[in-house]
């Protein structure tokens, strides 16, 4: 191994290290690791910017304009009390409809701005109820992770896999990755009403009284709500067209964006992109220049081969193997470097004789996506709700989370096992 | 203590004190007042605090604000700086 290489190794592990334990900003970490890989002459500024995915940025880009739009229309309350309404109050029944919803906006927006526009309003439900929030809160995490895996925009690690394989566009995710996301979800859902279902009881006055809410009233702006719901539907649309016409999916969410941006004006361009979460976009930028510099090096080609070694370079076990360690290490550290450093390294195993790499991308998504399920800070959105929580006087603990969210994740995977050997072995 | 009167051709108010809350009975009168109510309302959900005061619109014009105990204070004063109280004093 070369002295570049160690030295990439060196800054790899020091950068990950600070990373997971979360004692400095995990933005400001990559970015200094992604610098430092470049100070070193590891990787030249030319290749730096070459590795960085700029697919993946504009994605996420597109998408936080889109939602930050329309989440001021107030649509997301009024859905959430819309679908109380419809459980008749019934504080279970209410909790299952809050997991479908959480689990379908996941799909189609990102997981944390999907539990940000949720937890406001399952802590007023519960608030009406006079019921614990926090099985609400629980549940939203878990379907958000579920939610997620289903489609190539529903959680950053489908992002970065979709931006690196062009040829597992919107739609390949969507009928890979949909069945087994809405098999885990329903299962997921039973399990979630078992266990909460003494905890989650009210008065029928109570219920009664949740019944005279007018959810109409949350409507705050008809007229952005319609531009923004079409503008919307229009770029979903766009996503499972994408891969027909060759174009790549930052560049729908991106003319989404933009397109909603023209028709509602110049007052809502700088507040959308004064809120756009530009912590995310630069930790991408670094992690990407971070991984850069094993990819340029070798370290990623090295450590291909020792895994192909491993498994003996039989499809199944390489895919299981990756099914599994991704999703135990991504319930406890963040998900997206973990994805960072397997991409490079399953294309690397396509170079060295795996010629059907897809089943692996699955185990990558499904492994990396539902592993975040783990631990209360197995993935973004578990961290900001736990966080929101804590903030409101209602702590998630970590045991507390992990008694209810691990069996479930260990569970989900258990089916991912099974429908990755039954569908493509 | 604090002490608040309302226009009762535009408002009507009743508060009801609970353990870790207070909850604001109201019905609104005018149209007028019902801006006045939403500016209150969007001052709140615009903050980071999630359950400092939460909203509920019901029948009729009637809405219920259930206040937390340590914002109780807070709530009065943005209600009366958007002039859906006519008067905040000491007593």
């Amino acid at each position: 191994m070369t002295n570049q290489a160690m030295l990439a190794i060196g800054i790899f592990l020091i950068t990950y290290a600070f990373i997971i334990s979360e004692k400095i900003n995990r933005t400001i970490v990559a970015m200094l690791g992604g610098i430092l890989m470049v100070l070193f002459g590891v990787v030249s500024q030319e290749q730096a910017l070459h590795h960085i995915d700029f697919n993946t940025i504009g994605l996420l880009i597109g998408m936080m304009i889109l939602v930050i739009i329309t989440s001021q229309t107030g649509v997301f309350k009024y859905m959430a009390i819309r679908a109380a309404k419809l459980a008749k109050g019934n504080p279970l029944q209410i909790l299952i409809y809050l997991c479908f919803i959480t689990a379908i906006a996941s799909a189609l927006l990102d997981n944390v701005t999907t539990v940000l526009l949720m937890v406001p309003v399952s802590f007023s439900i519960a608030r009406q109820l006079q019921v614990n929030p926090l099985p609400y809160l629980i549940s939203e995490i878990i379907a958000s992770n579920v939610g997620g895996t289903a489609t190539l925009i529903g959680d950053p690690p489908n992002i970065m896999i979709g931006s690196s394989v062009p040829e597992l566009d919107f739609m390949a995710f969507l009928i890979n990755l949909g069945p087994i996301a809405l098999l885990v979800l329903l299962v997921t859902i039973c399990c979630l009403y078992l266990i909460y279902r003494r905890e989650l009881q009210t008065s029928p006055e109570l219920q009664q009284k949740l019944m005279s809410l007018q959810e109409n009233d949350e409507i705050t702006d008809t007229v952005l709500l319609k531009k923004s719901l079409t503008v919307l539907a229009l770029t979903i649309v766009g996503f499972t067209l994408h891969g027909v016409f060759h174009v790549e999916s930052a560049t729908v969410a991106l003319t989404g964006a933009f397109l909603l941006l023209l028709l509602t004006g110049e007052h809502y361009l700088e507040d959308a992109l004064g809120k756009v979460e530009w912590n995310t976009i630069f930790f991408f930028v670094g992690l990407f220049v971070l991984v850069s510099g094993l990819v340029e090096t070798g370290v990623i080609a090295k450590m291909a081969q020792a895994a192909i070694e491993w498994t003996g370079g039989d499809p199944l076990n390489t895919s299981i193997l990756i099914l599994w360690l991704s999703a135990i290490a991504s319930a406890f550290v963040d998900n997206i470097p973990f994805v960072a450093t397997m991409i490079p390294m399953i294309k690397e195993m396509g170079a060295l004789g795996i010629s059907n790499l897809e089943p692996l991308w699955w185990s990558l998504a499904l492994g990396a996506c539902l592993g975040g399920n783990g631990t209360l800070i197995g993935a973004s959105a578990n961290v900001i709700v736990a966080g929101l929580a804590a903030k409101e006087g209602h702590p998630i603990s970590f045991i507390g989370f992990l008694k209810v969210a691990f069996p479930l994740m260990i569970l989900s995977i258990i089916m991912s096992h099974a429908y990755l050997y039954l569908r493509y072995f | 203590m604090i002490h608040y009167t309302v226009d009762d051709q535009l408002l009507e108010v009743r508060e009801e004190k609970n353990q870790s809350d207070y909850t604001f009975h109201i019905r609104v009168k005018s149209d007028e007042m019902r801006k006045r109510l939403k500016q209150v309302r969007a001052f709140f959900e615009e903050n980071k605090d999630l359950t400092d005061a939460m909203f509920y619109s019901l029948q009729d014009g009637q809405y219920e604000v259930i206040v937390r105990n340590d914002m109780y204070l807070t709530f009065l004063l943005i209600a009366f700086k958007y002039r859906c109280l006519e008067s905040l004093n000491w007593k």
